[in-house]
């Protein structure tokens, strides 16, 4: 089965879950157009 | 990005083990001006307090994204003086992706991350010779220049 990227929509909550899981953020700004 | 880069595998595998992916519209009201958003794709490597530590404009294969990703994780490891850590994904570059365009900076960081954890030199002028060696026209081998004058 195909996997897909698990993408939050929120820095915020991308950066909280960064700091429980000791991990960094890859943060993509993209043309949704 | 959407056709060819975030469908593969190994990129999709690699983000999702190795960082939390955060995806926001490029005229995101407040977080496009702070980071300066003006073309797309517009790719950040943040640590968990959110500063930058890497960044990059436009398209990238998957063959490049990988070790786009991975230097950004260096770059977190080698400000916070990880450098154990920073190595261990600089060497992963060098070894899985020898072709890749972030070949130039790694072999560039990964002297200065030897010489912040040594003290020795030598590490630096061995540096600024592969460079200039394989990467004679790069901007890494230019700003690695100094170090050939340096006493071993």
């Amino acid at each position: 089965m195909e996997k897909k990227i698990t993408w939050l929509e929120s820095l915020g909550e991308g950066l909280k879950q960064a700091r429980e899981g000791k991990k960094a953020v890859f943060l993509d700004f993209f043309n949704p157009g | 990005m959407d056709a060819v880069t975030y469908p593969d595998e190994k990129v999709t595998r690699f983000l999702q083990e190795k960082f939390i992916p955060v995806r926001l519209a490029h005229d995101h009201p407040e977080l496009s001006r702070k980071f300066n958003v003006t073309w797309t794709p517009a790719l950040f490597i943040l640590d968990e307090e959110g500063t930058i530590h890497h960044s990059s404009v436009g398209f990238l294969s998957p063959e490049e994204l990988i070790p786009f990703g991975l230097l950004g994780l260096a770059k977190v490891a080698f400000d916070q003086g990880r450098y154990d850590q920073a190595l261990g994904y600089l060497d992963d570059i060098l070894e899985h992706h020898p072709e890749s365009a972030a070949v130039p900076e790694t072999i560039y960081l990964r002297a200065v991350c030897l010489f912040k954890k040594t003290n020795d030199a030598s590490a630096l002028k061995k540096a600024y010779e592969e460079l200039s060696s394989r990467f004679p026209e790069n901007e890494w081998t230019k700003r690695a220049y100094p170090y050939q004058l340096l006493q071993p």
